[in-house]
């Protein structure tokens, strides 16, 4: 069996403090199969006694009888390999120097068996150690299980690794990109040249840095310390952190502390892995709980862009409902009474949902609001050809445009004057007649540089009913991807005609929510319904 | 020596096919193929939706985006007009067979350029 010097020499250690008597007689006991077979050839060779003596006194002897073992005529010492001695063998009536030879051969064998049970009892006592180790490492895993932050998991994991081994420091140095860097120690402290001449060496090693012999030491200031076990840590791919143990009490640093010293680093590597994992979650919720707030109050500040209260007009009945897709949309709606009985109102739908589409919608209710407000005379056309000029190159920039109706309703007369800038669904009905379709008069509004709509009129008697909505309810889809469409809409105007303008918004909005039941809302909806009063 | 110069042009146009539908749920994949295409140089499209059978508003703002886009790069696009009496009817119910030149065929269309 091929024993290491290393072992050897520890054993030996052990066996000098424990005491050399006990060994032999531990020795005898373990192999005593093998000593009767030399002392029976010895006794057969007409021995008087066989035994092994240890300075002077008589350990072991066959026939185990109280003998003077001063009457030894042959003796030879058990000379360990490393020239230490293990006390000696003698055999006493023999004087033959043939036989001597013979002694010495046995001898030879028992500093053999010396060694064989110094090696079994070395690795007993490794086995003892590494479940020591394991134990110890299992509570060091079940104690690193609570920590998240990256300080604390190098802090707490180098102060428990450090009494796990036989080192007089342990340290853990962690150099993340864009964050200072995390230096532990626990022991003997090292000074800081020296901490950082061992990190940048043991960076450079692809398994790890060992120095049991300080002649091989990589760096001068390394020199004064007498042995060095480091390992390097990936963190995400990236060699950014360093495990080690230096000057170990009990030699030099061997095969199975390097295999621990490894088990852990790999631990120590999951544990931050997670906790950077963790800390972007956080990170991340973080923001998105802001972003949040922020889309409630953006919701709440596109709301009350619209208008809170409906308007009294004299013969008119209005409803309105809005309800974006997310938490904003680009679809909007808007009225205001101007000069007495004149009713301005629009309702338009950004291309596109969310926050881009808010932003401009923000700005398009504002700037239709302003012209409409401001224009001598306003019309539909007039105003939004004024609002063309104003957001043409605003919408072209980010390659959106909107889709637009846009009325002014005379009261006194009841003509209804309007553009429908590529807008639908628009639904007019005449009381006692059938619901459609009311075509635009041009595209959308900043699709092109000119708005090429024209304006035409409508004249509401007692009855008709006049409902712009948004393509949020002609085009909700059902769970097997079938559109609500035109027909069913027109059909349920029809079915709703007699009821008043807010019940016919209440279930149109509900009927399309049915229909689209456990389907996300795809498009932002929003609703005008004007009915003319029947009885004036 | 002869006093003539021959040079020849040639113009890039790029023909984009939609089938089936152009809608809501194709628009982010359209918009990306319209995109890498103008990354690359081009800026004269001929879209052919003559055999889409279903539009809708996010299919229409993927043709707007494009003719707002090769408009700014002094380019122009021309469609090609779908076969199928819905798709038809969008465009017209918006008017935006205002907007988009429209022809019978994709050839009839490359030799408008």
């Amino acid at each position: 069996m091929g024993l290491q010097p290393a072992c050897f020499g520890r054993f030996w250690e052990h066996c000098k403090d424990v005491n050399t008597t006990m060994v032999l007689q531990q020795l005898v006991f373990s192999y005593s199969e093998d000593f009767n077979n030399l002392a029976n050839w010895w006794l057969s060779e007409g021995a008087g006694r066989f035994g092994i003596r240890d300075a002077g006194r008589c350990v072991v002897s066959w026939p185990d009888d109280e003998g003077d073992t001063a009457l030894s005529d042959i003796s030879e010492p058990i000379i360990h390999r490393n020239g230490s001695q293990l006390g000696e063998l003698f055999v006493t009536q023999l004087s033959d120097p043939a036989l001597q030879e013979k002694l010495k051969t046995d001898a030879d064998f028992v500093a053999r068996l010396a060694s064989l049970d110094g090696e079994l009892d070395l690795l007993a006592q490794e086995l003892v150690e590494s479940q020591d180790q394991l134990v110890a490492l299992y509570g060091l895993m079940h104690s690193a299980h609570h920590l998240v932050s990256i300080d604390e998991i190098v802090n707490r994991l180098t102060e428990v690794i450090e009494p796990l081994f036989e080192a007089r420091t342990a340290f853990m140095v962690l150099q993340l990109p864009e964050r200072p860097s995390i230096v532990a120690q626990s022991g003997e402290s090292l000074a800081h040249d020296v901490l950082s001449d061992l990190v940048f060496s043991t960076l450079e090693r692809t398994d790890y840095l060992l120095i049991n012999d300080r002649a091989n030491s990589p760096a001068e200031s390394l020199d004064q310390l007498e042995t060095v076990l480091a390992i390097p840590m990936s963190i995400r791919g990236e060699k950014s952190a360093v495990l080690g143990l230096v000057n170990n009490t009990a030699g030099p640093f061997q095969s199975p502390t390097i295999k621990l010293l490894r088990a852990i680093s790999d631990f120590a590597v999951s544990r931050i892995e997670s906790a950077l994992m963790y800390e972007a979650h956080l990170q991340q919720m973080k923001q998105q709980t802001r972003l949040q707030t922020e889309m409630e109050l953006a919701h709440d500040v596109q709301m009350s862009l619209m208008p809170q209260t409906l308007p009294q007009i004299s013969n008119l009945e209005i409803a309105t409902f809005a309800q974006p897709a997310l938490s904003v949309g680009g679809d909007f709606y808007d009225y205001f009474i101007h000069d007495n009985d004149i009713f301005y109102f629009t309702l338009g739908d950004i291309s596109g949902k969310g926050m881009s589409a808010a932003l401009l919608m923000a700005m398009t209710r504002t700037t239709m609001r302003n012209t409409a407000r401001l224009l001598n005379e306003p019309s539909p056309k007039a105003i939004l050809d004024h609002v063309t000029d104003s957001l043409y190159d605003d919408f072209t920039e980010v390659g959106m445009f909107c889709t637009i109706f846009t009325g002014l309703y005379d009261a006194t007369s009841g003509k209804l004057a309007y553009v429908n800038g590529g807008h639908s669904p628009v639904i007019f009905r005449r009381a006692g007649g059938h619901a459609h379709l009311i075509d635009a008069t041009g595209p959308p509004l900043c699709v092109l540089p000119q708005h090429l709509a024209y304006e035409d009129q409508l004249h509401l008697a007692p009855g008709d009913l006049l409902i712009v909505a948004t393509d949020g309810f002609n085009e909700a889809r059902n769970g097997a991807g079938e559109m609500f469409d035109y027909e069913r809409l027109l059909d349920l105007v029809d079915a709703l005609a007699d009821q008043s303008a807010q019940n016919i918004a209440d279930r149109l909005v509900t009927a399309v929510a049915q229909f689209s039941e456990g389907q996300p809302q795809d498009d932002d909806q929003t609703i005008i319904v004007i009915k003319r009063n029947e009885h004036e | 020596m002869s006093n003539l110069q021959i040079t020849e042009h040639t113009k890039r146009i790029s023909v984009l096919t939609f089938t089936d539908r152009l809608d809501a749920f194709n628009a982010p994949d359209a918009r990306q193929q319209i995109t890498d295409q103008m990354e690359a140089g081009a800026v004269n499209f001929v879209v052919d939706i003559s055999q889409v059978t279903f539009m809708d508003s996010a299919g229409i703002a993927v043709l707007v985006n494009l003719l707002k886009k090769v408009t700014q790069a002094n380019g122009a696009m021309k469609l090609v007009r779908p076969a199928h009496a819905s798709a038809m009817r969008l465009l017209r119910m918006t008017k935006f067979d205002q907007v988009f030149k429209m022809f019978g065929t994709v050839d009839e269309a490359v030799n408008a350029f």
